[in-house]
């Protein structure tokens, strides 16, 4: 099966955030083959992870800069890099859904819920990879 | 994302287009702050042109519930479509937002 590629770089900012959902319509047109439910979950956790890191970027110090490449082939990819300190995070114990009331906390539990692959390595930065498989899920 | 207000029956709906994100979930959280604020504590958010919400969208729906009903009032969502009835799965919030199909009859019979 053909791969297609769809990459976006800049500032960790929620306006470049903004600016993935354009790449994301790209992807989902290069992606043909992939169901609509797979494309829109795998949008909303790109999306809730993307936001994590812009939210999270220390103000005040060197612009953080983040880079991210989708692609879509028998599974949905994506790698996002970004240039902030190491995120202190426990990806097991941050992944239960938060309480009804709850006003935020929500985004990597909904990312965890909606990958068969989400992690983060401490490189320089963070580099997060998420996996999706396609055509494999009830939800 | 537009934000619009109009009044129906006793309510205020708030129609939104576009995406609920962080970009602009401060927005609504504002909006309906500002209702409440002038003594509007009955809420409709008219989510018929909203075509992707994720958790911050969801947060500022849920502050805006709790802004309301510490007035005495309530928020009701209306008219969602398939992508925000999804998330709203997901996250178990359909049990405290559920959709009224639509944004004028929501508080029909209270």
């Amino acid at each position: 099966m053909s791969e297609i590629t769809v990459a976006r770089e800049g500032a960790a900012t929620l306006a470049f955030v903004e600016g993935l959902h354009g790449a994301l319509a790209e992807l989902a047109q290069g992606a043909p083959h992939v169901a609509e439910d797979d494309l829109s979950l795998f949008s909303l956790a790109v999306i809730e992870i993307a936001t994590n890191i812009a939210v999270h970027a220390p103000q005040g110090g060197p612009a953080v800069s983040l880079s991210v490449e989708l692609s879509a082939g028998d599974e949905l990819r994506a790698v996002l890099r970004d240039s902030a300190p190491p995120v202190p995070l426990d990806l097991t114990a941050t992944t239960t859904m938060a309480d009804a009331l709850a006003e935020s906390g929500r985004g990597l539990a909904i990312a965890a819920a909606v990958c068969d692959e989400l992690s983060v390595e401490r490189r320089q930065g963070n580099l997060w990879r998420l996996v999706r498989r396609v055509g494999s899920h009830s939800v | 994302m537009n934000i619009e207000r109009r009044d129906s029956a006793g309510a205020v709906v708030v129609g939104l287009d576009g995406r609920l994100t962080a970009a602009v979930a401060p927005l609504l959280r504002a909006e309906v702050s500002d209702l409440v604020a002038a003594g509007r504590t009955r809420v409709v958010v008219d989510l018929a042109g909203v075509d992707f919400i994720d958790s911050s969208g969801l947060g500022a729906l849920i502050g805006a519930l709790k802004a309301t009903r510490v007035a005495g009032g309530d928020l009701r969502i209306a008219a969602a479509g398939e992508q925000v009835r999804q998330v709203l799965r997901l996250t178990n919030l359909d049990r405290v937002l559920q959709v009224y199909p639509d944004a004028d009859g929501a508080f029909d019979g209270v």
